[in-house]
């Protein structure tokens, strides 16, 4: 694999903290993949995710809930430890419930002033997107169109700049390429024998939301040259991932299936890039588009059982997590689901029949507590599934 | 008898078991306890039974390890899941079985088998050792009743104390309290062993129960647990004879599957 993703995966922080000495620009961390990250680039900011790490809880256990996702704490446990002191800015988005509250507990424990004029804070330092809990209806993107033009102005005032829309298509071209070059991943990863190793594929998804986009995308054109040659191959059982979050403990996941003889040819895990299947339309104003595409992201949080009054099922999270498993000719799919992540396990009975029932592929469930310890408990489980597709 | 000889080692928390095959029949099976300090070793065990029939280590064409410890016998060719060996053991004896139910130390598995034995799907217990043979164990110490006898005297008691079943540690302080307040030994026992078979219940009815169903595992050898869990099944449940040893048989039989194909 191509070194630069490996030295910006084995240590984010100081990849991060490198750029920004090395460009004098500001780095911003978000979390989920609802933050609009254009905006953040068209304002010369480096976004990058902030992800958590499989340590034991030091600070955030006594604030938070002991029946919530210990990735968001985890996160929370990172900052308030100073991990994210580098980071000039905070985006959180309301995406599922706890890191909803993150917005709270992050200004609790990393009390950060943003950037004031004449004593009045310009713009906090953790800056909030209230995203919609429905992603249809009539006044929708009007209503999204709105909070993101706040989030865009409370950023030029604490920039000191104004994003002009000549700034806002600058920084799509540069994320339509990335999202076009991932797309090209994604069809590389239908081929049999497979180009790629699941690990590999992780990797490249895993550094892309670490590093500059334009630095990534030139490495991973590299890259897909090489691929396309089809020199390499990776053998296994063709795994389809579905998991929460997306990094080293997700990581471990992969190695382990491929120690099985397994190998995960496509996933739906929180965070991923792979959730921009669409690119962002260039016709038009900006910010539209750049709302419409981030109405479109296809996250269990935000799928139809958000009103189960007048939709029961997930409908179109099944519509797309059958594509992700038909064209992949994926022979077996493994959900991995941390504990309390509500999102994932309110839609995974209906998702778990409906690949059984149409697809007829053997499902497994895992449960995991956003530990490496838990995950060599569900190895066992990992390797008789692969055992038992191919035989 | 002629034909291969295939051998099938079975390391699990509390005991190592080895079945040896020759031409698709079971020639020797051995337990040891894995906590007995005098215990033979599996690679020991082997040597000593396959001198007992007359035969060199030379001649087993293959060995697959199965259980827990499975990357820990050196000699194994190959490692197979507990829940693959168990299937192939259980239809070995029963070419009828659709489900399988594993009741082991510490770990219990229900597995849905097709019509040619192949498993199709699978569910194993959460991480705690609640509803596990270990359980029993547990709480046949609090009880001084020897864990052979639980299930026989649990049959013959005269009601059944509520006990429950999610953790081993709070089960173990309630049964403590039920002795205190002078509550019949055999009734709690009866108690206990229902809290277990709703436990592995829960498991055969998130598998789907399928006629015919087959328990295995040192579990299974408790008439107590059989009973409770076929009465909440409302059908008859088969056990193999030394159902202990079903998964090195399983083990041993992929052996035979794999010196074709490995």
């Amino acid at each position: 694999m191509i070194e630069e993703f490996e030295k910006t995966i084995q240590d984010r922080h100081q990849a991060a903290m490198q750029w920004k000495e090395a460009n004098q620009k500001k780095v911003f961390g978000y979390l989920c993949c609802l933050t609009p990250e254009t905006i953040l680039h068209a304002a010369d900011v480096l976004p990058v995710r902030i992800f958590g790490s499989p340590e034991k809880l030091q600070v955030a256990d006594e604030h938070l809930v002991p029946y919530g996702c210990r990735y968001a704490a985890s996160c929370l446990d990172l900052a308030a430890r100073g991990v994210y002191d580098y980071l000039d800015g905070v985006v959180i988005p309301n995406s599922c419930d706890l890191i909803s509250k993150l917005e709270y507990w992050w200004k609790e424990l990393v009390p950060r002033k943003g950037p004031t004029l004449a004593g009045v804070e310009l713009c906090p330092y953790v800056l909030y997107i209230a995203y919609p809990e429905k992603r249809t209806g009539r006044k929708v993107l009007d209503y999204y169109k709105h909070e993101l033009r706040e989030f865009k102005q409370a950023l030029e005032r604490g920039l000191r700049r104004e994003i002009t829309d000549e700034d806002l298509s600058r920084a799509i071209a540069v994320y339509n390429e990335h999202y076009q070059l991932m797309g090209q991943l994604k069809e590389l990863r239908k081929r049999s024998p497979l180009p790629i190793s699941g690990s590999e594929a992780w990797q490249i998804e895993y550094a892309s939301q670490l590093m500059p986009k334009e630095q990534h995308n030139r490495l991973l054109k590299g890259q897909l040259d090489q691929l396309s040659q089809g020199t390499k191959a990776a053998s296994g059982v063709r795994i389809f991932l579905s998991a929460s979050a997306t990094d080293v403990v997700n990581a471990r996941l992969y190695q382990i299936i491929e120690k099985a003889g397994g190998q995960v040819v496509s996933e739906d895990i929180s965070c991923h890039t792979s959730y921009y299947g669409n690119t962002i339309q260039t016709n038009g104003d900006p910010l539209t588009a750049i709302a419409q595409h981030s109405l479109e992201i296809d996250c269990p949080r935000s799928t139809e059982t958000c009103s189960p009054a007048t939709y029961p099922y997930p409908t179109s999270r099944w519509d797309r997590t059958r594509s992700r498993l038909e064209g992949y000719n994926a022979q077996g799919a493994i959900f991995y689901i941390i504990n309390y992540c509500e999102c994932r396990a309110i839609e995974y009975p209906y998702l778990r029949d409906k690949i059984r029932e149409e697809l007829d592929i053997p499902v497994l469930l895992l449960q995991g507590d956003y530990s490496l310890e838990g995950l060599e408990q569900v190895r066992g489980r990992i390797e008789a599934f692969v055992e038992m597709i191919g035989g | 008898m002629e034909g291969k000889i295939c051998v099938g080692v079975d390391v699990g928390t509390h005991s190592t078991k080895v079945a040896i095959l020759r031409g698709g029949e079971i020639l020797a099976t051995r337990v040891m306890r894995a906590q007995d300090p005098e215990a033979e070793t599996p690679e020991a065990a082997l040597r000593a039974m396959l001198a007992e029939a007359g035969l060199s280590w030379k001649e087993v064409s293959f060995t697959v390890a199965t259980g827990v410890g499975r990357d820990t016998i050196p000699f194994a060719q190959r490692t197979r899941s507990e829940q693959l060996c168990h299937a192939r053991g259980a239809y070995y004896h029963f070419p009828q079985a659709r489900t399988v139910l594993d009741i082991g130390s510490e770990g219990v598995r229900a597995m849905r088998l097709n019509e040619k034995g192949e498993v199709r799907d699978f569910v194993c217990n959460s991480k705690c050792a609640a509803g596990t043979g270990a359980f029993l164990e547990v709480i046949s110490e609090v009880l001084e009743v020897s864990i052979g006898e639980m299930g026989e005297l649990a049959l013959r008691a005269p009601g059944r104390e509520m006990v429950s079943s999610y953790c081993t540690v709070f089960a173990e302080s309630e049964v403590i309290s039920l002795i205190h307040r002078g509550r019949s030994k055999w009734s709690i026992l009866a108690g206990v062993i229902q809290a277990v078979a709703e436990r592995s219940f829960e498991l055969l009815k998130k598998i789907g129960l399928r006629p015919q169903v087959v328990l295995t595992g040192g579990g299974s050898q408790n008439p107590g647990l059989k009973k409770a869990l076929e009465e909440m099944a409302g059908e008859e449940m088969w056990v193999p004879p030394e159902p202990q040893i079903i998964g090195a048989l399983g083990a041993a039989l992929w052996g035979e599957v794999l010196t074709i194909s490995p």
